[in-house]
């Protein structure tokens, strides 16, 4: 199959989607996994193959616009089309527990923002990139808004004027690029990026920075993240933690590897990723929503992906994408079951915790929470031991003692949600989980298990996406069309 | 008149800075260098005559950079997806009420309607033959729309209809994209005969026209619905602030 | 008299004087109005600063639109098309979000009657 389905597939289904709408409800969720367990599978196939996979529009690169699968895109490829299928079993539930919602325009929003999040990581043409960007955005704003109260609107409006300053500094530094080296392809940026004026190259990645920067929530620009996730539907939140912050993070860390601004900018990159990781998680300590609370999370572990990531030492890379995938589906897992219990409380503080009453619930939560700390034998410990050991073999040991003393701040707050969700002594009401929910939760928590128990499952995929993103090679063969 | 208030602090500094900012950035791009290389609209241009479109910008559009072209009609077809989320009102407390409407108006914009509307499949369907294409047309379709709502507040459009057009031209536009992989083994391919001497004609560049014939369809048929969803908001407050 | 602007190079100065005037203009308008729509067009201002400013770079003197007809047969002494390409495909999203953005607006001042961006501070803990 080629990539291009990648894109064209949700794109033919919503335009379709007012006449699923016509055949019923069924159909229109049917359709909607059986595209996600489409995509999955194909992505699933890929696995086999030899990377880099490429496909064409209307010419050959570098003249025209190619999707360039390579290994690290394919790790993220599964991340998203996995939580795209675990998220779209989950919204069976979430429509029969909510009626008279506008459910085909929340498909086609859900679909197209997979898709978006898809072509960003796929695409090898910035100014195509951008359009991805674009499409993921509008979705991101539509889907905050969807629950057309007072919050979610402001919540909307908040995304949309962010995601409008974002575009413009990128659309600023595509045109600058255009002046300056007369294409868009990666591949050619990446080749003459360095011959460019110093100067106006300085302001090009200062652009980039901040409009990529702004959307995958790094430090002196994420005031807005929080207020998002609090007015947007839990399982959005899981999107948007798992699947579209990491695309942003995908892009950010893939052009700033592929023009070469590692060795200039690493340190910069791991300082701001060390003050969002010690603003975020010492403004969790204090939050009483619930959703706030894992929204500054998420905000934490994205700080301590920034520093890993930037290091361009292939044992802490690795690691951080391994702490990249634990972190996604915990996140994902975490929201899911949230939404679960907001649904059943109409409410968001942090008390619901403390007073429901199911076994399952606590059990998937805990499994969550714990990940996410990084405790044994819970895939999220693998992820942050493989992040310290990567620091230890380059002796970066102010790093290690950096994010073993902020982990410290974290498991004040997660000891205490667990601790009030064992807590016997508040008046506990019972929780109706459908049936999805129960697979959909026991399957992501199977999944923390066995990633932390044979961590050797996803090492093989993180190291083939190491290698990809520092020695990018074969990458930029196809981009250029060199061997084709 | 007190300048504090024409004119607080706060917007003096900012100007302040709004314009130191725009000193800096323009002493750098005062410096930009272009044509450090050669730009790739000029191998397009020299590329161009294969496709058989007078009109380069449009085998731009469509052909060499297509796959921009199906992602902005995506964000288009999202757009209206959003907006008609956002104002189809199905529980409005307030009554719909027929309001006066103007005979003369109604009967004039009803006769520029037949030549607006003709004006804008003009530019499409010679979108790849002079400036314009399905962008533009579309739009201009949509203004004859505008001035129909205008005249009369009372009209609806078909909505049926209009979801029939967007949909169907969006997916024969994809179609069109995987027929070209299944015939030239490459997506977006142009498996139309597109013969070099017919540059120029009407029926020249494959697929070209077909694809901007049904982008113009499709941005007719959805800037038609987000002009109605707005005008009809407008409606709406009007006649419930009375 | 007018020969002055029959070079390449004051054209070129004009368009960026001009244009990141603009573009400052709107951004002097983001960081100081309060009304939604207000902010909104100034991002519009911001954006078509963007577009004069791109559109404008790739002209020169001498050169004619990329459209060949009866008087000119070849794709010879043409301007660049693709930053045409690139600012048609801008402009629609620009409008997309736009159009969005507002109706977002519309249906917050219908829920609150407010379109002040600098109350809408419900979102906090």
């Amino acid at each position: 199959m080629s990539l291009g389905y990648y894109f064209l597939l949700p794109v033919i289904f919503s335009f379709l989607t007012p006449y699923f709408k016509k055949l019923g409800s069924f159909t229109l969720r049917g359709s909607t996994i059986l595209l996600m367990l489409i995509l999955f599978l194909q992505t699933l196939a890929y696995t086999g193959v030899t990377l880099p996979q490429i496909s064409e529009f209307s010419l050959k690169p570098p003249l025209g616009i190619a999707f360039i699968l390579d290994g690290y895109s394919l790790l993220f490829l599964l991340i998203f089309t996995f939580s795209a299928l675990i998220v779209s079993f989950y919204m069976v539930w979430f429509f029969k527990a909510n009626k008279g919602r506008d459910e085909a325009r929340f498909y086609v929003f859900f679909n197209m923002l997979i898709a978006g999040s898809i072509g960003m990581i796929l695409s090898c043409d910035i100014f195509n990139l951008y359009i991805f960007f674009e499409i993921t955005g509008i979705c991101s704003y539509a889907l905050s808004a969807y629950n057309k109260d007072k919050l979610g609107l402001e919540s909307g409006i908040k995304y949309l004027i962010i995601g409008l300053i974002a575009s413009i500094f990128i659309v600023f530094a595509i045109m600058l690029i255009y002046l300056q080296i007369g294409t868009v392809n990666l591949g050619l940026i990446a080749q003459r990026f360095g011959q460019i004026d110093p100067k106006i190259s300085v302001l090009i990645v200062l652009m980039l920075f901040i409009g990529f920067g702004t959307k995958a929530e790094l430090f002196p620009m994420n005031f807005w993240a929080p207020d998002i996730y609090q007015g947007s539907m839990a399982s959005v939140n899981g999107l948007f933690s798992s699947v579209v912050a990491k695309a942003y993070l995908f892009v950010f860390f893939h052009l700033f590897y592929l023009f070469g601004l590692n060795s200039k900018y690493m340190l910069f990159v791991m300082v701001i990723g060390a003050i969002t990781f010690l603003v975020s998680e010492f403004t969790a300590l204090n939050q009483t929503n619930i959703k706030r609370l894992f929204a500054y999370s998420t905000l934490g572990q994205l700080g301590i992906l920034f520093m890993a990531l930037s290091t361009n030492s292939s044992a802490t890379v690795s690691g951080a994408l391994f702490h990249l995938t634990s972190h996604s589906i915990s996140k994902l897992l975490i929201f899911l079951a949230l939404g679960i219990l907001i649904h059943k409380f109409k409410s968001a503080k942090i008390d619901i915790l403390g007073n429901f009453k199911s076994g399952f619930l606590t059990i998937v939560l805990a499994i969550g929470f714990l990940s996410i700390l990084g405790i044994p034998p819970f895939s999220g410990f693998v992820g942050k031991i493989l992040i310290l050991k990567g620091f230890a073999l380059t002796q970066n040991y102010a790093a290690i003692a950096f994010i073993l003393l902020v982990s410290i701040v974290e498991a004040v707050y997660f000891f205490r949600l667990t601790a009030m969700m064992l807590d016997k002594k508040r008046t506990k009401i019972s929780v109706p989980i459908g049936f999805a929910n129960y697979v959909v939760l026991s399957v992501l928590a199977v999944l923390i298990v066995l990633f932390g128990v044979y961590p050797s499952l996803l090492t093989h995929y993180t190291d083939l996406a190491t290698n990809a993103l520092l020695h990018p090679t074969n990458y930029l063969n196809y981009a250029l069309g060199v061997g084709l | 008149m007190n300048l504090k208030k024409v004119l607080p602090l706060k917007h003096i500094l900012l100007s302040i800075l709004s314009s130191a900012l725009l000193l800096s950035v323009l002493g750098l791009l005062m410096q930009v260098k272009t044509n450090l290389y050669k730009n790739v609209g000029d191998i397009f241009l020299n590329l161009n005559m294969q496709t058989a479109t007078a009109n380069a910008v449009t085998s731009v559009v469509t052909f060499f950079r297509g796959i921009d072209t199906v992602g902005e009609v995506t964000v288009l077809f999202l757009a209206t997806s959003g907006i008609a989320l956002m104002l189809s009102d199905t529980q409005r407390t307030c009554e719909k009420v027929v309001k006066q409407e103007s005979f003369i108006l109604n009967v004039g914009s009803r006769l520029l309607l037949s030549v607006i509307v003709l004006f804008g499949v003009y530019i499409i369907i010679h979108g790849h033959l002079s400036p314009g294409g399905g962008f533009q047309g579309g739009v201009v379709i949509a203004t004859a729309f505008l001035l129909l709502f205008l005249a009369n507040p009372n009209m609806s459009l078909s909505h049926s209809i209009l979801t029939l057009g967007e949909s169907l031209s969006g997916v024969a536009y994809v179609l069109v994209a995987l027929i070209g992989l299944f015939k030239m083994n490459i997506l977006l391919g142009n498996f139309l005969p597109h013969p070099i001497g017919e540059i120029g004609e009407l029926v020249s560049g494959g697929i070209i026209p077909v694809i901007y014939i049904l982008v113009g369809i499709k941005v007719g048929s959805e800037m038609s619905v987000i002009v109605e969803y707005f005008s009809k908001e407008d409606y709406y407050k009007e006649v419930c602030d009375a | 008299m007018l020969e002055f602007f029959n070079s390449t190079q004051t054209i070129h100065t004009i368009i960026i004087i001009g244009s990141m005037c603009l573009f400052f203009i709107g951004f002097y308008g983001i960081a100081t109005q309060k009304n939604l729509v207000k902010v909104l067009v100034s991002f519009d201002i911001m954006e078509s600063a963007l577009f004069l400013f791109f559109i404008g770079l790739h002209y020169q003197v001498g050169l004619v639109a990329p459209i060949v007809d009866s008087n000119l047969k070849t794709f010879t002494n043409m301007v660049d098309p693709v930053p045409q390409a690139m600012i048609l495909t801008t402009i629609v999203i620009g409008l997309a979000v736009l159009a969005l953005g507002l109706s977002f607006g519309i249906e917050y001042y219908k829920l609150t009657g407010r379109n002040d961006i600098s109350k809408m501070n419900e979102l906090r803990d």
